[in-house]
């Protein structure tokens, strides 16, 4: 048996795919990480409140999305409900993240795989090469980039690990003046996006994706309210093909659990069939925008993109458009701009506390128990990525074995599944929390 | 010729890497300079010569500190990018991991430091490093500059019961004049370095220390600066305190 | 060629001094100049100088390069001449360093233990070191001309001498290179009482190897610390010809009579009412035939009668600030409510006065009014009013209008004085043992203590010296007298005087009366002592003494027998004045054991002299207060000191003023106003707290660097046997008990390495963390006895920043921090410390292998 690894590029992360070769073919094809770093290990016995500011540091891509998760848990346990304000306020760093999280993915690491996938440029592009191909779509995307990143910074404080995200809200700060800047931003940000996803359609609508791609069967699961696409609140969907469950959050151990100390997710699943979250499975369970432009956009897409992965991609365009746009209406409320305090973490009222949010890259569940004395004995933390593991390594294998098999060259394989890989975005400093 | 740089991830959360994204900057940096190893937004296959390395996360394996010597040796001058390659940042609350900053290991030629960079600094070491020049750090600590910083009382008593202000508490900057400490809070100001804009502190909350400290180590500076006030029991043995950044070398 | 040899002839100097001078000088001119007959020589040394001259038209002349070097060598002997040079600071070339070091056999003392030349031939290996002279008795005389020449020759500036201990010989070195290096540049490696003396072979373990090579580190590391120090500032200070004395007792005033007699003015302060002391209200002074209240008072006419002498009574010290020859105290003068320049001494007051309140100077066992003289001779003679009695005074004003004088001023306020002197003498004496209760003490019932029972013997007391007992005035015929009551630290010298004394007073009032004299032998701490001291047969030594009253009747019982008594009196002991905690606010001095002064630890330009050191006798009083008013004419006999500021220096451009060190300086000494933080260089003691938390490194040391210390540190590090340890030594205590097991060739393992600090509160936890990084398996750490701490609380700090370390740091490190505080004469406790921990960490060590 052989065993070959190669290091992943353009992922979040160091991580690796690892793929064992046996009597010439392909047995197996992993991809994985190295480095645990055991949070849920070291954070137990630290003081409840400080728990935010600790995960936000678990990751420098969805750290608003962690630290947003914690203070929902806390403020479960604590059983306090937050101001419409402070809700709002959620809503546009959450956003403000997704655009920064898919502008990066879109430009740097999955854009160059589309080009080449298909055929429009003949080697992988490096940013320089990019400029060169599209000197507007980069500017473009840059400037994306910049919005969520500056508007992340006037309401949180910092570009990473916002400051502003406590526990009971978010401790508000800008001036009219900048919530006016804010607007502006998104409004350029709308502009550029609708630019962004008429390219992609003109570049990608009417080719067809490689069938490789396609997802095999698998479980969606997503947050959404009442089949309306929102990462913030309502209750926990699971779909597969039709069948829609609907449950709250505190009934995951029906449907998987973890546990602590052994990397993974164990799903409960009599079919044994994989987990998918993510755009593609927000898109699944709602099955419609509550756009109309955006279904219009949609309709250019047949029935060979909606199941590929590659499809991810443009989803993940028209959530910055959608959240984009809400999130200028949010700054329009006046409700925003009252000086309000936060609500006080008196008395703890259950031991346990979940917290649930939709990060970028899907699903993220924070759920911590506490002892007699108040100190946090039990941490688990449900990190997206995690979840799409074992459906990514089916599928990588597959197509190593194929790709394997019909080229016999190795090189090859290690360099191409990495483009399935990409496609997911995983966030290795997630799944090594 | 550009000057060509390696930007490198170790045990980290890609914060700094995706705040140097994020930099308004960005693309100019990236024109002036040729990336030679940069795996988020580049493929490449090995380490090479290079005139900078940038090394964000600390060294959390074994497997590290070797990749860690080749970077050292390859490039002309290597920089720790981020509290984590600094000090070792957030993986020092661990008690199994190691968590160590570059310097344990190799001699490094300067840091950024900052969880994440305070995005104005970390613009300006970028243009330093471009123009092959030294980063400057402020050699003061934040009550330098710190908005809050009143009249210092030399009697007046300081007794600790939290580390930060309960959510009803917070005030912002505006409506908050008085220094943390005199408050009952701890605020890591004064063994923390400057050049942060103070921008907890504005929000209302005490500094935690990202910046890590201006000299000697961090849990030195705690111990020092602790041993100086009174301290609730319940924090005196608080690992979230001395080791929120940074914890000695001797402690493996 | 470097410099520093092209410079390390004389002959060249002289060369170029002499070119400084004149500018150009032609060959021939300077050949003459150098009475010189043949060139040959003179060819040599100008090639051997070589970019430092130039030659043109056939004259010589300095070049820059010559220009600049002359620079430094000629402020160097400004500097050393003590000018206070500011350009020198300014230029950075001058903080040059040429160390050369100096090996003292102490008369084979070392060489029995380390092989000298081996040592040597390490020492010469290092690079900063220029040269190494081995001397077999460096303390020699006729070596001083030698090694004075050696200096010169090689032109060294800093000097490393290793031999004994700084504490023997420290200001012998000084002296030998007064003039020529700045005694900030001699740094001693002990290698002497820190290493062969506590080194020695012995019959087990006959492994030199250790030793020596701790010898090479000891001295390795002065090195290093020598080259790193700067030039410190240094200043003259003009000699202020005064004296302050603290406390207008016996001490006091024999002293100040002393001094004003030696033409030195003299500001006698007392914190009470009156001079006198205690030994004002004693019945008389034993061996001697004057009451001692004559005797006092006529002490006091004289002190009056000096014109050198300023009294002030009634008067509290409030700050004191300046350095030796130069203090400046602020003082506060308690209104007396008389005027007592108007005030005849006529009493009307008192005898008007309608408040009364138990005397004070009579031990309470008598009333007085609220306006009161405290005894017959005071002095001033004039009634004053407490302070704090104003608030039971009924402001009925009748006094006032009593007075004929118009001397009674009740509305008058505290006055605040300020006065420089050169130096202090610190004689406020000591204070009675208190807690009487076990002895039922209560002098209605005829129990009292001894100085209640000198004011029943004097004449101007309680009974007018008649022997009646104070319940009924009825006459005593039974005395007992406890001797040595009070905490059993210390034995009292002077008790069995005193008791006899009492016995003798007693017998000429009445022959018949029953003295018995008791020493409870349970309650001593050295009873072997006391036996042997003892042969007395008029006194009883029993093993357990107790007192009874049954029906007005008191009975000592002494190992079961009753004495029946009328009289109870217990000896007290001395214990130290409670003032003295306060005074080391404004003075430099540590505690000894028992409370008392330390001798040993007073600053320069302070002494002390009386009971403030232990008890005393009279005698024995007299004489020391003769032997410092000695010391303290010889002080005031300069004109100016030389004085350096070896406190801390500030860098501006680091510090952030975050005001930590205002909160830990026991001196107040930094202060920040208007976004400025400064020193007061004059309160500043250089205790080095402050560095040690400052956590931008703005503060640092003159002489007692981080640098110098983390050095040491590391070049200790280089032991090559394991397991080691560090001890860090406050220069007070802790390094004089290390140095105290040398002394008494106590021997402990050479694995440890002292590094002496200026007090443990100096001790950074920067230190201790990088120590074990480096490879060091123990801490130890040696201060003060905690309320002794030479900088107030020094131990205190260093105990906080340990106790918070030991909950971060890895639990295995936990027993390997130890603490210890020992006073300078516990070298055995030391030794045993450093064994223990050292055997512990052995066990550990091979545990975890």
């Amino acid at each position: 048996m052989q065993k070959i690894v190669n290091v992943c590029t353009r992922v979040e992360g160091h991580g690796e795919v690892k793929i064992m070769l046996q009597n010439d073919e392909v047995s197996l094809a992993n991809f994985e990480f190295n480095v645990y770093r055991g949070f849920e290990k070291f954070l137990i016995g630290k003081r409840l409140l400080d728990i935010p500011k600790f995960v936000s540091r678990i990751c420098g891509l969805c750290y608003a999305s962690q630290a947003i998760a914690s203070c929902k848990t806390l403020e479960d346990i604590y059983n306090i409900e937050i101001s419409e304000q402070s809700i709002y306020l959620r809503r546009l760093l959450m956003t403000a993240e997704l655009i920064k999280s898919h502008s990066m993915n879109f430009f740097f690491q999955t854009l160059p795989d589309l080009l080449k996938i298909f055929n429009i440029s003949k080697n992988t592009l490096s940013p320089y090469e990019l400029i060169k191909f599209n000197p507007q779509l980069t500017s473009n995307l840059y400037d994306l980039i910049k919005f969520g990143n500056e508007i992340n910074e006037i309401f949180g404080g910092r570009s990473v690990h916002l400051i502003s995200i406590v526990p009971g809200g978010v401790i508000y700060s800008p001036s009219g003046k900048l919530i006016l800047l804010s607007q502006k931003y998104l409004q350029k940000a709308l502009t550029i996006v609708e630019w962004i996803i008429e390219d992609f359609i003109k570049l990608f609508g009417n080719q067809i994706p490689p069938e490789d791609f396609n997802l095999p069967n698998t479980i969606c699961l997503a947050k959404n309210n009442h089949g309306i696409y929102d990462r913030y609140s309502g209750s926990l969907s699971l779909k597969e093909d039709k069948n829609l469950i609907e449950f709250e959050a505190q009934n995951y151990t029906r449907y998987f659990n973890k546990e602590i100390n052994l990397r993974g997710i164990d799903f409960f699943f009599e079919n044994k069939k994989n987990v998918i979250v993510g755009p593609f499975s927000r898109y699944k369970i709602i099955e419609k925008y509550d756009f109309d432009k955006i279904n219009t956009y949609l309709e250019y897409f047949n029935k060979s993109w909606t199941n590929n992965l590659l499809f991810i991609n443009f989803l993940r365009l028209l959530e910055i458009y959608i959240e984009s746009y809400k999130c200028i209406q949010i700054l329009g409320e006046p409700s925003l701009n009252v000086r309000k305090y936060l609500p006080s973490f008196k008395s703890i009222k259950k031991n346990e506390g979940i917290g649930v949010i939709e990060a970028p890259r899907g699903t993220l569940i924070h759920n911590y128990h506490i002892n007699k004395n108040n100190i946090i004995d039990e941490i688990k933390l449900f990190i997206a990525t995690e979840f799409n593991i074992p459906l990514l390594n089916q599928m990588i294998t597959k197509y190593a074995q194929e790709l394997f098999d019909k080229t016999g060259d190795i090189k090859l394989v290690e360099k191409e599944v990495q483009m399935i890989i990409r496609a997911f975005d995983p966030c290795i400093s997630c799944a090594t929390h | 010729m550009k000057p060509r740089f390696n930007i490198i991830s170790l045990t980290s959360c890609t914060g700094c890497i995706s705040t140097l994204i994020s930099l308004d900057i960005f693309p100019q940096f990236l024109e002036r300079i040729k990336i030679n190893y940069f795996l988020f937004i580049l493929d490449s296959d090995d380490i090479e010569e290079c005139e900078i390395a940038l090394v964000e996360g600390c060294i959390s394996e074994e497997t590290q500190i070797n990749l860690i010597r080749k970077i050292r040796k390859r490039a002309k001058r290597v920089f720790a990018l981020g509290t984590c390659a600094c000090f070792g940042g957030i993986l020092s609350l661990s008690n199994s991991k190691k968590a160590e900053p570059l310097s344990n290991h190799i001699e490094i030629d300067g840091m950024i430091p900052g969880c994440p960079p305070p995005s104005k600094f970390f613009g300006n070491c970028l243009i330093n490093l471009v123009g092959n020049k030294d980063i400057i750090l402020s050699e003061k600590n934040m009550c330098a500059n710190c908005p809050l910083r009143g009249s210092i009382e030399i009697n007046s008593h300081i007794k600790i019961t939290k580390i930060n202000p309960n959510p009803e508490e917070i005030r912002l900057g505006e409506e908050n004049s008085e220094c943390f400490l005199n408050n009952g809070i701890l605020c890591l100001g004064p063994i923390t370095r400057d050049g942060c804009e103070h921008k907890c502190i504005k929000m209302g909350l005490p500094c935690e220390g990202c910046m890590g400290p201006v000299s000697k180590d961090f849990t030195s500076n705690v111990v020092n600066f602790l041993s100086l006030i009174e301290l609730s029991q319940e924090l005196q043995k608080y690992t979230g305190i001395y080791n929120r950044f940074s914890k000695p070398k001797i402690n493996r | 060629m470097d410099i520093y040899s092209i410079l390390s002839h004389p002959f060249r100097r002289k060369i170029l001094f002499l070119l400084e001078k004149e500018g150009y000088i032609p060959y021939t001119e300077l050949m003459e100049k150098l009475n010189l007959d043949t060139t040959g020589q003179l060819n040599f040394h100008l090639k051997k100088i070589g970019s430092l001259i130039g030659k043109d038209n056939k004259a010589y002349f300095l070049t820059e390069d010559g220009k600049r070097v002359l620079k430094i060598i000629n402020l160097n002997k400004r500097i050393l001449a003590g000018e206070f040079i500011d350009e020198y600071f300014d230029s950075k070339r001058s903080e040059i360093s040429r160390v050369g070091v100096i090996i003292c056999n102490c008369n084979t003392e070392i060489s029995n233990v380390i092989n000298i030349k081996a040592l040597e031939n390490y020492v010469n290996k290092l690079k900063k070191v220029v040269s190494v002279k081995v001397f077999e008795n460096l303390c020699q005389q006729k070596n001083f001309e030698k090694i004075r020449n050696w200096v010169k020759d090689n032109f060294i500036n800093k000097i490393v001498i290793a031999a004994c201990s700084p504490k023997t010989h420290q200001n012998l070195f000084e002296r030998i290179f007064e003039d020529i290096i700045d005694h900030t540049n001699i740094e001693i490696a002990n290698i002497r009482e820190q290493c062969c003396w506590v080194h020695q072979p012995n019959d087990e373990q006959n492994n030199l190897s250790l030793p020596l090579e701790k010898g090479k580190l000891l001295i390795e590391a002065a090195v290093e610390r020598v080259s790193f120090q700067k030039k410190i500032k240094v200043k003259r200070v003009e000699i202020e010809k005064s004296c302050a004395v603290l406390g207008g007792g016996i001490a006091g005033i024999t002293l100040s009579l002393n001094l004003a007699r030696a033409g030195i003015k003299v500001y006698l302060i007392e914190k009470s009412p009156t001079l006198g002391g205690k030994v004002a209200r004693w019945h008389r002074i034993h061996n001697m035939g004057d009451c001692s209240i004559c005797f006092i008072s006529e002490l006091i006419a004289e002190l009056v009668n000096e014109k050198n002498i300023k009294i002030f009574t009634n008067t509290e010290i409030e700050n004191v600030t300046g350095e030796v020859g130069n203090f400046t105290i602020n003082m506060i003068k308690k209104p007396r409510y008389v005027d007592v320049k108007k005030c005849t001494g006529c009493k009307q007051c008192i005898s008007v006065c309608s408040i009364e309140k138990p005397n004070q100077y009579e031990f309470g066992l008598s009333n007085r009014k609220l306006i009161y003289i405290p005894f017959i001779h005071s002095y001033p003679y004039a009634p004053l009013i407490d302070e704090e009695d104003l608030k039971n005074c009924l402001n009925c004003r009748i006094c006032e209008r009593a007075c004929i004088n118009k001397a009674i001023d009740l509305d008058q306020k505290e006055e605040r004085i300020e006065i420089k002197v050169g130096t202090k003498v610190i004689a406020i004496g000591s204070d009675f043992y208190k807690d009487l209760e076990e002895y039922n003490y209560n002098p209605k019932k005829n129990i009292i203590t001894s100085p209640e029972f000198e004011r029943l013997l004097s004449s101007d007391g309680l009974t007018d010296g008649k022997l009646v007992k104070i319940s009924d005035k009825k006459p005593i015929i039974s005395i007992s007298i406890i001797q040595e009551v009070g905490p059993s630290k210390y034995l009292s010298d002077f008790s069995e005087i005193l008791a006899e004394k009492y016995i003798e007073d007693v017998k000429i009032r009445n022959p018949h009366c029953e003295v018995n004299v008791f020493y409870d032998l349970s309650r001593l701490k050295d009873k072997d002592e006391i036996l042997l001291r003892s042969t007395n047969p008029k006194f009883i030594y029993a093993n357990k003494i107790s007192i009874k009253s049954s029906k007005d009747i008191n009975y000592v019982i002494a190992d079961n027998i009753e004495f029946q008594s009328d009289l109870i009196v217990l000896n007290i002991k001395y214990i130290p004045n409670e003032d003295l905690k306060n005074l080391r606010q404004y003075m430099d001095f540590t505690l000894d054991n028992n409370g008392f002064m330390s001798v040993d630890t007073l600053a320069s330009g302070i002494y002390g002299v009386g009971t403030i050191f232990g008890p005393l006798n009279y005698n024995s009083t007299i004489s020391t207060a003769n032997n410092v008013a000695l010391k303290v004419i010889s002080l005031l006999s300069k004109d100016y000191l030389i004085a350096e500021f070896t406190g801390i220096e500030i860098d501006e451009n680091k510090c952030g003023l975050c005001g930590l060190c205002l909160k830990i300086c026991p001196y107040n000494a930094i202060t920040i106003e208007r976004d400025k933080i400064s020193i007061d260089k004059f309160k500043c003691k250089g205790g080095g707290t402050c560095a040690s938390i400052c956590p931008t490194n703005a503060i640092d040391l003159n002489i007692d660097t981080s640098k110098k210390i983390l050095r040491t540190i590391k070049i200790f590090s280089k032991f090559r046997s394991n397991p080691k340890i560090i001890a860090f030594c406050c220069a007070s205590c802790g390094y004089a008990a290390a140095d105290n097991a040398g002394l008494k060739k106590i021997s402990y393992t050479p694995n440890v390495f002292i590094v002496r600090v200026p007090c443990t509160g100096r001790i950074d936890t920067n230190f201790i963390i990088k120590s074990f990084e480096l490879g060091f398996d123990g801490v130890m750490i040696v201060g003060c006895r905690q309320d002794a701490c030479r900088y107030i609380d020094g131990v205190k700090k260093i105990e906080n920043k340990i106790r918070l370390l030991k909950n971060v740091i890895d639990p295995k490190y936990k027993d390997r921090i130890i603490l210890k505080h020992l006073n300078a004469v516990e070298g055995n406790k030391f030794a045993d410390t450093a064994n223990k921990l050292y055997n512990n960490l052995l066990e550990e060590i091979k545990y975890e292998a």
